[in-house]
């Protein structure tokens, strides 16, 4: 008999179901600009434009298989390989940052990050935060600014991500108060939460004046 | 044709609003099931096109709310979800149709034509049709007694709208928000300026379009309303 996880209705099958809809939607936008396009006679410019609209949705999916491969390889939690590796989190920071710059619905507080060495590697960290940045944004009520600080202590390092002044819609984070990866989980949520555990922190719900405000654990680098 | 686009995936939204644009609907676009919730109840809108999965409550909630608040609009739900239960799910809670994602754009407009036809016979595919008057949606085409004339967008969407509700009388203030998108100037003499650009481009068949005193307009191949 086939593994349970395998069986119609088991955790491959949800699994599989939800990253459908992830992959269809940044699908959509490629597919109906392509269909669209094709639909009448436009000058060099529109196509080029057209070209330039479809960039964004074909990264993503890029991004998504990315983070397929992610899920589906084998974990680095050997602690060998996180002390080995170190990450600068203010240049991390700064390379997320740069992915908002001319988006007002995020505010980043990269400085107080200092020179602040974690444990992980820099890009596969820095897709983490993109990762639960975009998990917030998408579930900010209303047009509340998400914010980003660092507060580091001499173990740790996080990084404190709300939503000011209406907060997140509750059911946002759900996925986070559970303690393990479930497989309805947003593969957002899942990825990001692998990328962290594999690096030894976390990513965490804690609760802020009534809001839910999210941790991201990065262990400090020895 | 006045259209509500709710979806909150910013590539699929922006795509969506300029596409139909293009297609010469009016459209509105919100991100969220309140926004939705809170346009689909101010009315005026042809038809909404309602994604599933929403941040704050997902589609099929906003559709069984706004049929519980009496707001009948023809619904075309948009998902990525497409198991049969799902589909069900949508139909019970009474949309209209379900399309899954991704799509073909042409299937949207056929879907988004045969949602908005129900009731209106003189509708037949994507063509309307009205004595020597036949429109074409689909090509926007408009042939009268078997002779091609071209309007211009703003003719073309208001003799489509007129079309669509011919044999009643179309009130100002309709044509304003269906055909302008504009909600604060009925009494303008932009649409009476339209109307006569619109009378003299269909020639003899620039009769059926009659005032409405007091109204609006209305286009009729029968006695006058009155």
């Amino acid at each position: 008999m086939s593994d349970a996880k395998d069986a119609p209705g088991g955790d491959l099958d949800l699994f599989a179901a939800a990253l459908a809809h992830e992959i269809r939607t940044p699908l959509t936008a490629v597919a109906g600009e392509i269909e669209v396009a094709l639909r009448r006679d436009r000058s060099a410019e529109e196509y080029r434009e057209v070209l330039r609209r479809i960039a964004a949705p074909v990264s993503e999916l890029v991004a998504i298989s990315g983070d397929l491969s992610l899920l589906g390889g084998p974990g680095t939690r050997s602690p060998a390989r996180i002390v080995a590796a170190s990450a600068r989190l203010d240049l991390i920071l700064a390379r997320v940052a740069g992915r908002y710059q001319e988006n007002g619905a995020v505010r980043m507080d990269v400085d107080a990050a200092g020179l602040v060495r974690v444990a992980g590697d820099e890009p596969r960290l820095g897709r983490a935060i993109t990762l639960v940045v975009d998990h917030a944004i998408r579930y900010r009520r209303g047009h509340a600014r998400v914010s980003l600080r660092v507060v580091a202590t001499p173990g740790e390092a996080r990084i404190v991500i709300d939503a000011q002044p209406s907060g997140f819609w509750p059911h946002a984070w759900e996925a986070l108060r559970r303690p393990a990866a479930g497989p309805t989980d947003p593969l957002r949520l899942r990825t990001a939460r692998r990328i962290l555990g594999d690096a030894g922190g976390a990513l965490q719900l804690a609760s802020g004046a009534g809001a839910d405000v999210v941790h991201l654990v990065l262990p400090r680098h020895a | 044709m006045r259209l509500l686009v709710v979806e909150d995936e910013v590539a699929t939204r922006a795509f969506l609003e300029r596409s139909l644009r293009e297609e010469l609907f009016h459209v509105e676009a919100v991100a969220d099931a309140e926004s939705a919730e809170s346009q689909a109840a101010s009315g005026g809108f042809d038809a909404i096109v309602l994604d599933v999965m929403l941040p704050d409550h997902d589609g099929f909630t906003v559709c069984r709310r706004l049929r519980t608040r009496g707001i009948d609009t023809p619904i075309l739900l948009l998902t990525g979800r497409q198991t049969v239960a799902d589909r069900i799910r949508g139909l019970d809670v009474g949309a209209d149709d379900y399309l899954g994602k991704p799509f073909a754009f042409e299937e949207l407009l056929a879907r988004l034509r045969a949602i908005t036809r129900r009731g209106r016979s003189r509708q037949l595919g994507g063509v309307l049709s009205l004595g020597p008057i036949a429109l074409d949606q689909r090509s926007r085409e408009v042939i009268v007694d078997g002779t091609p004339v071209v309007l211009s967008d703003t003719e073309f969407r208001l003799l489509r709208y007129l079309l669509v509700r011919a044999d009643k009388p179309v009130s100002r203030l309709d044509l304003a928000q269906h055909v302008w998108d504009d909600d604060d100037s009925p009494g303008s003499n932009v649409i009476d300026v339209y109307i006569g650009y619109l009378r003299k481009r269909l020639g003899a068949a620039g009769s059926l379009i009659r005032t409405v005193r007091g109204v609006g307009y209305t286009i009729t191949a029968g006695r006058p309303v009155s």
